[in-house]
């Protein structure tokens, strides 16, 4: 069942209103692709669910690709089974000036990725900010974590008090 | 004579024949935008674009369901759990368990890997015919052989995984419609 992402009626100064816009939403893979863009800043925030607005994600899955473009980027796309999603790790000056700290992910690891959303060449993205290696257990809890959040977002709008 | 040879095989008689290129001259594509460019970035037209791996996800099944339906399963990129039976290195294919259920999987496009039986597995790939070359396969393994194998993309052990829980959530995501 797709979830049905309505744009928010609020304001954009009211957006931090919403406890979902500061930490990076529990989503599925496929539910990303689903994301309708906020204006006017519609390449870094989206609206998901009941109005609720979304700027960062976390999310749990296996890496299927690993590209590593010279030193200043890796790509990755991860699956979690419900799709696939591609997650950029700029390098920082630190890992270009030594390639031996820099962690990369292989193909078959199970992740856990935060970062923020961005739209590049058309194409939604992770730019990702935290990575770690999960045990397998931790997806099927994911999962189940995701589902509950999913009816959550679904269900409750993002309203205040006032209206 | 070879004069003639050389105006035959000449880049600008055999042009016709290659395959067309489907770079716009620089002046449509110009006009086309509406902008200058400059020199050092290359104009592009739609076919031009960065090759992008469309990775399909790979649904999480039960071998027993692929067991159950085959035909149902062809072409699917699937998720596939259970336990290494065993594995041919001459045809590099493995035979996964999971209950009554068994699937060869052909681990072509993993490269060199160890694999030990009695150890917990997960591939993802595509649901796909048969190897034509099977005739290495034991006897005992022909027995779980199918008209079709998994062609695994991605393997990994998963050692640990409680399958009970495992089981629940895939359930789970399928009474809400998401797998």
């Amino acid at each position: 069942m797709n979830l049905e992402n309505r744009p928010c009626t609020r304001p954009q100064t009211e957006w931090g209103l919403d406890p979902l816009f500061w930490v990076p939403a529990k989503l599925f893979n496929g539910d990303l692709t689903r994301l309708v863009s906020a204006e006017p800043l519609s390449s870094t925030v989206f609206y998901i669910g009941n109005q609720h607005v979304i700027k960062a994600v976390e999310l749990v899955g296996i890496v299927v690709s690993v590209e590593r473009r010279a030193l200043k980027m890796i790509y990755y796309q991860i699956d979690d089974g419900t799709g696939v999603i591609s997650c950029v790790h700029f390098t920082t000056p630190t890992e270009q000036a030594e390639p031996d700290t820099l962690e990369c992910y292989r193909i078959g690891d199970s992740v856990c990725v935060r970062g923020r959303l961005a739209v590049y060449r058309g194409q939604l993205e992770v730019i990702i900010r935290e990575c770690e290696i999960v045990d397998p257990n931790q997806e099927s809890l994911a999962w189940i974590e995701r589902l509950s959040i999913r009816k959550f977002l679904a269900s409750s709008p993002f309203a205040t008090s006032t209206q | 004579m070879f004069g003639f040879l050389r105006t035959a095989f000449s880049t600008k008689i055999l042009r016709p024949f290659t395959a067309p290129h489907h770079h716009q001259p620089a002046a449509v594509a110009e006009a086309a935008r509406g902008m200058k460019v400059r020199s050092s970035v290359k104009l592009m037209c739609d076919k031009c674009s960065f090759v992008h791996m469309d990775l399909v996800a790979g649904k999480p099944v039960f071998l027993e369901e692929i067991v159950a339906s085959e035909s149902a399963f062809n072409g699917q990129s699937v998720r596939v759990t259970g336990t290494l039976h065993s594995y041919s290195p001459a045809l590099e294919s493995a035979v996964l368990v999971e209950g009554q259920s068994a699937l060869i999987v052909d681990t072509k496009l993993l490269g060199v890997v160890k694999y030990h039986v009695g150890q917990t597995y997960q591939f993802i790939g595509v649901l796909g015919p048969a190897a034509a070359a099977s005739s290495g396969i034991d006897d005992d393994d022909m027995l779980c052989a199918r008209t079709i194998w998994l062609h695994a993309r991605v393997g990994r052990v998963v050692d640990g995984l409680d399958m009970a829980v495992y089981r629940r959530a895939i359930t789970e995501l399928r009474a809400a419609s998401i797998l």
